[in-house]
């Protein structure tokens, strides 16, 4: 990559300050921003300026709180972490931390902090800061807070080294860590009023990264500017000077936009709008290989027919998953072989159930149940909005018709579906969820969906055997054997046919020709690492 | 009943009004026969006939699951009907239970009762109607629950006008005074008068209805697949608009279509029973 | 006239009582948890509980409602579960974008519909009669989940006059602060070129809104017009050889005001409440917007505010109809 200035080099911009860059730019924005004090004329549309859609706005912009899509891609471009990934690659990098050692078989985390970065408001970044900027996670105890549970204290052992004491060994712990965005403690400082500066974190950052927020007019923009001291540096002479992204909820309007040129990059829902866009050569339409995303549709195994094994092993022999994934995603989704994607290390599973649409061995496998000729119904429950958890519902209803099967499908909000999750009395017998690992590990899947106290064991799955390897191979430090032991967990779900590993949803970006330096990253799905990205000839 | 046929034939004698009975007397038909109209099965889903153009084989064309969506849009008539006919028999039975009730006895229930109604009135129909469907949960009956139950008082005030003013007519008082009991005398003799208002009133929001209970499938609260409802058929099609136009606008244009004949029913009949009433 | 006021106050306090007590006690049906929608999806049982704690959603019902009202009283509307920002925040930053869009299909509603009421009566029975009445009822009739989709095809997507939705375009940050309402702040700033572009911006979804009252506006002012025109007195002005036009326009339409006023004010009530899909279709950033995410995302506080905002704007603006009676009706006092 051409990279103009790396490491702590100050690039040679810094000295044009933001305002001087938003005073002096004869762009509209320029105008804009500066125009609050003085109106002037509406320039042209700003040539560097990323425009990008966005639907589902983020609710804070605080570090230790927001996981949302958009809100993260935000946040990882106005902080630091300790380690961090670039451009295509799914490797951990060293990023504030140059290097780290592990010691005290596995439970010690020892990191090397860089002592040449600056946060955006002057003040100078040390292993303090980090620490303080972890503690403010674990007092704040939400969002991200969950993945910090495994720690047991955090030292400043001088400025430029930070320890870290787990609770146990765990061996993914390193992976953890690029959730992790450190604010300014000066900032937090500045604005605490007994809230940790919550308050003025929602909607303020304080981080070191290369763009910062400007502006946040809710329901309308998110405006964040170039922050030139960053330390990293840019990719191109012409970096973006800022970044818009448009509160669109609507994706046909996103496509309009796209289209003509007011957006940049878009979010687009449907796979039926690939084609059309496709042959528009102003468009960018970018399908990536690697996916370390699956879609599922999860059997709740403590109520009604679904508790029983027979009747799951029907249901998943009965799905049509080549008429879901080729007909209604036009291939846009690739088949799920396991509980994991295969892409990830031990994902090629010998010996394991590989179930496919067979309606003669799903009349076997009912036939085997307290149910053998059915006539029961069922609860499928769907995120409103997401089309292709509908057409699940649609092709269940239509695929279990003929084993006598009733479906009864309910759009709701998905919080609400996550409170009819808490419970298995109140969950219904089928809900799909889509499922990014958090970490590029197998455990970031297997302990998050089929852990006894898992996060989203959306199936009530309790295995007293899973839970067993599930924690040993948090702990296994071999990488051959931990594999083993993520492949027996799998071999022993699939068989219990917990979830239905429906696909692995490809992801499709979609800019206009003119943005450059995009790359995919499969940990970052939807996400830019701006730093990188520049426009060439946007036209005004 | 002369008044009736009178009415009536003023009803067809205007060209609108002509237009809209026509319209609506069409839509009655497709939804009682759909299952013999349709040409195909509403609900079967064929993926390798997904998104057809509309085409002798298939008029307006198939939907995201390759479903026909005339076949749907017909099937659909019959779900805009009854909620249409829901909406307003929840409405029109509280409002003139609680109209007559306040009416008649007037005083301190009356007020009270009233307010109430006037802070129903208050909120916007689809603010209301989205909370009260969260918490019911989303389904279309809960969806015509909620627009009847925000819509009674419209009901109750006019039937509580219609009673004030009748209870004191000569031939009431004269019944009274004749010994008639009270139930009797509401009966017999002041309900009748609320009759054409309320038909006119039940026909005008007729439409609305239609468009509300659509409105609410569109956020994604009314109807749940895999109903044909006209306004989830919008909702669902809005997603393909560009390319697959079809699937998003004929449902549309029933909608339309629907409330409009309402709309000039509605209209045609209140100038043939009443033309000064407002409704 | 001031006990009038003064009363009708009263009622509207009375009102936004009666109303919070239902939206409390609706928004506090619908099953979800609201600790555990603000702790974030990915927590614990444990730290769900901190939550609630810290929010004191762990109180009894009653109790909430309490202090709720409590806060209510001194304009505090509690936090929104999925922004996070006071909801009075949010309203504030939200409602005038409701006000300008409302405002401005209002006035399209007037344009459009008197002149077209007042056309059908004057041609009673007539084609034109019919024309115009056909038209304004299509107007009404027409879903505006839909007729916007189509608007976004047509003006946007074909002929790219008008913007796709939302309030300004890219990166331009809003005028001044002072109404909100952006094309009225521009032109305060003396910033034409912003107030033109906001005014673009304003179109469509105006347009889109202005259908039901047109249509509510058309038939009132045909019917009452047609009503007053049966009268005496235009009889006796007929008689005497008055102009028609003069007729219509001088002695009649005041008369066939009131009733149109009062229709008015009613739909205009609604049209802020209405503005719930024409927001969401064009990504306008007002209080139907808000409040439909705020349904999705279960967010109770922000349910209440908006549904309590548009309330009370409707019972306001029903009082100032009532009172404008006076003005056009030296006759009618309070």
């Amino acid at each position: 990559m051409d990279t103009v200035s790396t490491g702590h080099n100050a690039p040679t911009t810094a000295s044009v300050t933001r305002r001087r860059f938003l005073s002096t730019s004869a762009t509209g924005l320029g105008v804009a921003l500066a125009g609050r004090r003085a109106p002037a004329q509406t320039g042209r549309s700003p040539a560097n300026t990323l425009v990008v859609g966005g639907w589902s706005e983020p609710r804070t912009m605080d570090p230790a709180i927001e996981v949302d899509q958009w809100g993260r891609s935000i946040l990882k471009n106005a902080y630091d972490t300790l380690v961090d990934r670039e451009g295509g690659s799914i490797e951990l990098k060293p990023s504030l931390a140059r290097k780290w050692t592990i010691s005290n078989e596995g439970r010690t985390y020892t990191f090397d902090v860089r002592d040449d970065v600056k946060f955006a408001d002057g003040t100078r970044l040390d292993a303090e800061a980090v620490r303080l900027g972890l503690e403010r996670i674990r007092t704040i105890n939400q969002g991200v807070a969950w993945m910090l549970a495994v720690v047991d204290k955090i030292t400043t052992v001088n400025a430029t080294t930070l320890r870290i004491d787990l609770k146990e060994r765990y061996t993914p712990f390193i992976e953890t860590l690029f959730w992790f965005g450190i604010p300014s403690p000066a900032a937090v400082q500045a604005h605490d009023k007994g809230d940790q500066a919550r308050e003025w974190l929602r909607n303020h950052t304080a981080g070191s990264g290369p763009y910062q927020l400007d502006t946040w007019e809710p329901g309308q923009q998110i405006l964040t500017v170039r922050n030139p001291g960053s330390w990293k540096g840019f990719a191109s002479r012409t970096p973006l000077e800022a970044v818009v992204g448009r509160v669109i909820m609507e994706p046909s309007p996103q496509r309009l936009m796209l289209e003509r040129g007011d957006l940049d990059v878009a979010q687009i829902t449907s796979v039926d709008d690939i084609p059309a866009l496709q042959r528009n050569s102003d468009l960018v339409v970018q399908a990536d290989p690697t996916i370390l995303r699956q879609y599922y549709l999860f059997l709740n195994t403590k109520k009604g027919p679904t508790a029983d094994r027979n009747v799951r092993q029907a249901i998943a022999w009965s799905y049509d998953y080549e008429a879901h994934n080729q007909l209604a995603l036009k291939g846009f989704a690739k088949p799920a072989t396991g509980p994991f994607p295969v892409e990830m290390a031990g994902g090629t599973i010998p010996n394991i159930v590989s179930y496919r649409r067979d309606p003669q061995k799903a009349k076997e496998a009912l036939a085997r149940s307290q149910w053998p000729k059915g006539g029961f119904k069922l609860d499928y429950y769907w995120v409103s909005g997401l089309s292709e958890e509908k057409i699940s519902g649609e092709l269940l209803q239509s695929a279990l018709k003929e084993l006598n099967i009733e479906i009864s499908i309910q759009a709701f909000a998905f919080p609400q579906i996550i409170q009819f999750m808490a419970k298995p009395e109140t969950a219904p017998h089928i809900v799909p969820l889509y499922t990014s690992s958090t970490i590029n590990h197998p455990d970031g899947f297997l302990y998050f969906l089929y852990y006894s106290k898992g996060n989203r064991n959306w199936g009530f799955y309790d295995n007293a055997r899973v839970d067993e390897l599930i924690f040993q191979g948090r702990r296994e430090v071999d990488r051959a054997k931990a594999i083993a032991m993520y492949q027996e967990i799998s071999r022993i779900v699939t068989e219990d046919a917990v979830s239905i590993n429906v696909n692995r949803p490809v992801n499709v970006d979609y800019f206009r020709k003119w943005v450059k330096g995009y790359t995919y990253n499969p940990m970052y799905i939807k996400m830019f690492r701006l730093r990188e990205m520049w426009l060439e000839g946007k036209s005004a | 009943m002369s008044g009736t046929r009178r009415a009536w034939s003023q009803l067809v004698r205007n060209p609108t009004g002509l237009a809209g009975t026509v319209l609506l007397a069409g839509f009655v038909v497709l939804a009682v026969f759909a299952d013999f109209i349709a040409p195909h099965d509403p609900l079967r889903i064929d993926l390798r006939t997904k998104f057809v153009p509309p085409g002798p084989g298939h008029l307006f064309g198939t939907d995201d699951l390759g479903r026909d969506v005339l076949s749907r849009i017909i099937h659909g008539t019959r779900v805009s009907l009854t909620a249409g006919v829901v909406v307003v028999l929840i409405a029109g039975s509280i409002g003139v239970t609680v109209g007559t009730v306040c009416g008649y006895v007037e005083g301190m229930l009356d007020e009270i009762v009233m307010r109430l109604g006037d802070m129903f009135l208050a909120f916007p129909t689809l603010v209301l109607g989205m909370a009260v469907v969260a918490a019911l949960g989303p389904g279309l009956a809960n969806a015509m629950i909620a627009v009847g139950v925000v819509w009674w008082p419209g009901y109750a005030r006019l039937v509580r006008g219609i009673v004030l003013s009748a209870k004191h007519v000569a031939y009431v008082e004269a019944a009274r005074a004749a010994g008639a009991a009270r139930g009797r005398v509401m009966f017999r003799h002041v309900l009748p008068n609320c009759v054409g208002p309320l038909i006119v009133k039940a026909t005008i929001d007729y439409g609305f209805a239609i468009l509300v209970t659509a409105g609410l499938s569109f956020i994604g609260l009314g109807a749940q697949a895999p109903t044909p409802e006209w306004g989830a058929m919008v909702a669902a099609g809005r997603l393909f608009l560009i390319d697959q136009w079809w699937y998003a606008t004929f449902p549309g244009l029933f909608i339309f279509i629907t409330v409009l004949a309402f709309g000039l029913f509605g209209d045609a009949v209140r100038d043939a029973v009443d033309p000064r009433l407002r409704v | 006239m001031i006990g009038y006021v003064v009363r009708r106050l009263l009622f509207l306090v009375l009102v936004l009582f009666g109303m919070s007590l239902v939206t409390f006690v609706v928004s506090h049906a619908i099953p979800a948890d609201p600790a555990r929608l603000l702790a974030g999806l990915e927590v614990t049982q444990d730290q769900v509980e901190s939550v609630r704690r810290e929010f004191g959603l762990d109180r009894p019902l009653p109790e909430q409602y309490v202090r709720f009202l409590g806060g209510l009283l001194r304009g505090d509307l509690g936090q929104s579960l999925s922004t996070r920002r006071p909801v009075r925040d949010d309203l504030e930053k939200f409602f005038p974008a409701t006000l300008e869009l409302g405002l401005a299909a209002t006035g399209i509603a007037l344009v459009i519909g008197i002149p077209f009421g007042v056309f059908a009566a004057v041609r009673h029975g007539k084609w034109v009669d019919h024309g115009t009445r056909m038209t304004a009822l299509a107007g009404a009739a027409l879903p505006v989940f839909w007729s916007g989709l189509m608007l976004q095809l047509v003006f946007y997507r074909h002929l790219g006059w008008l913007p796709a939705g939302g309030r300004l375009p890219q990166g331009q940050l809003p005028p001044a602060l002072v109404t909100g309402l952006y094309t009225v702040d521009a032109l305060l700033a003396g910033h034409w070129s912003l107030a033109w572009v906001s005014a673009r911006h304003l179109a469509m979804p105006a347009l889109a809104l202005s259908g039901v009252m047109l249509a509510g506006l058309a038939r009132m002012v045909r019917s009452s017009l047609l009503d007053v025109l049966r009268e005496d007195y235009i009889r006796t002005a007929r008689a005497k050889g008055v102009a028609e036009r003069l007729i219509v326009l001088r002695h009649a339409m005041r008369n066939a005001l009131i009733p149109v006023l009062t229709v008015f004010g009613l739909q205009f009530g609604h049209l802020l409440g209405g503005a719930v899909l024409t927001e969401t279709v064009f990504f306008w950033p007002g209080v139907g917007a808000y409040a439909v995410r705020a349904v999705t995302t279960v967010d109770f506080p922000a349910i209440m505010g908006a549904a309590m905002l548009l309330a009370a704007i409707y019972v306001v603006v029903n009082l100032l109809v009532d009172l404008s009676y006076t003005l056009i009706d030296p006759r009618i006092r309070y």
